[in-house]
């Protein structure tokens, strides 16, 4: 039992098992001449990414007051 | 704070480039900061990424210089003040070390963070095969992992080295081709 925990938890086999680009689901469109759009981990971490730098401009900025000043 | 890069790097007529350079700047550094929280993903340890952006910036420029003086670009292959006799050799040179120019400037920062994660994930798995072993392991099991929150602060250190010295180096290839040496 507890050992398969630890091998439950110590998935990590190899060093390099951190940059696999997982697809989390995808999208096969036979119709639109064979394209396959896929939302991967690196895709999603890059949305993640540039909303963070969106809201990050907009708060410093702080065009339309959405950040309290004095 | 960047407008000093951008000043030491480009002329006054550098400054059209400060908000690529500030974008590029913001963009890397977020991403390497995002990369750094743990049971995430690190988008610019993939090659595909830095790639992408290191050779649309030296494409650019090319096309930049081209369109500034258009025929006189090709004299950024010759070095001021070589021989004649050398001329075709060091043309030879200067030409592959410019189509280096986006491999190495894409190379440099994938290779520096996947470098660390594949050094904080080594040394993370061994500190876990140790502390798993016993109580007693589990208190010498703290050494390595001083040394792991040690690395995770350097490793902090070169997400932000490594976005300044791809900005640096993208605007250094943009003044190559604003003006000509």
């Amino acid at each position: 039992m507890e050992r398969k925990i630890i091998n439950l938890l110590s998935f990590h086999q190899s060093p390099l098992d951190q940059f696999i680009i997982r697809e989390f689901f995808s999208i096969e469109g036979d119709l639109l001449s064979n394209v396959k759009i896929s939302l991967t981990s690196i895709g999603l971490y890059l949305i993640i990414t540039t909303f963070i730098i969106f809201i990050i401009c907009l708060l410093a900025t702080n065009y339309n007051i959405s950040t309290p000043n004095n | 704070m960047y407008s000093i890069v951008v000043n030491q790097i480009n002329m006054f007529k550098g400054q059209m480039f400060f908000p690529l350079i500030f974008a590029l700047f913001v963009y890397i550094l977020v991403n390497n900061l995002v990369g750094m929280i743990p049971y995430s993903f690190a988008t610019t340890s993939h090659l595909i990424l830095t790639f992408s952006i290191s050779f649309a910036l030296v494409i650019g420029a090319t096309i930049l210089g081209f369109q500034l003086h258009t025929f006189k670009f090709f004299s950024l292959f010759v070095p001021s003040g070589c021989p004649l006799a050398l001329l075709p050799l060091l043309v030879l040179i200067e030409f592959i070390s410019y189509l280096s120019r986006p491999i190495s400037l894409g190379l440099r920062l994938a290779a520096n963070i996947l470098s660390g994660h594949m050094l904080l994930n080594i040394l993370s798995g061994f500190t876990y095969n140790i502390m798993s072993k016993g109580i007693f392991y589990l208190f010498i099991g703290l050494i390595p992992l001083a040394f792991i929150i040690a690395f995770s602060g350097l490793e902090i250190g070169i997400a932000f080295i490594q976005a300044q010295v791809f900005v640096v180096l993208s605007s250094s290839y943009i003044k190559d081709s604003l003006e000509l040496h």
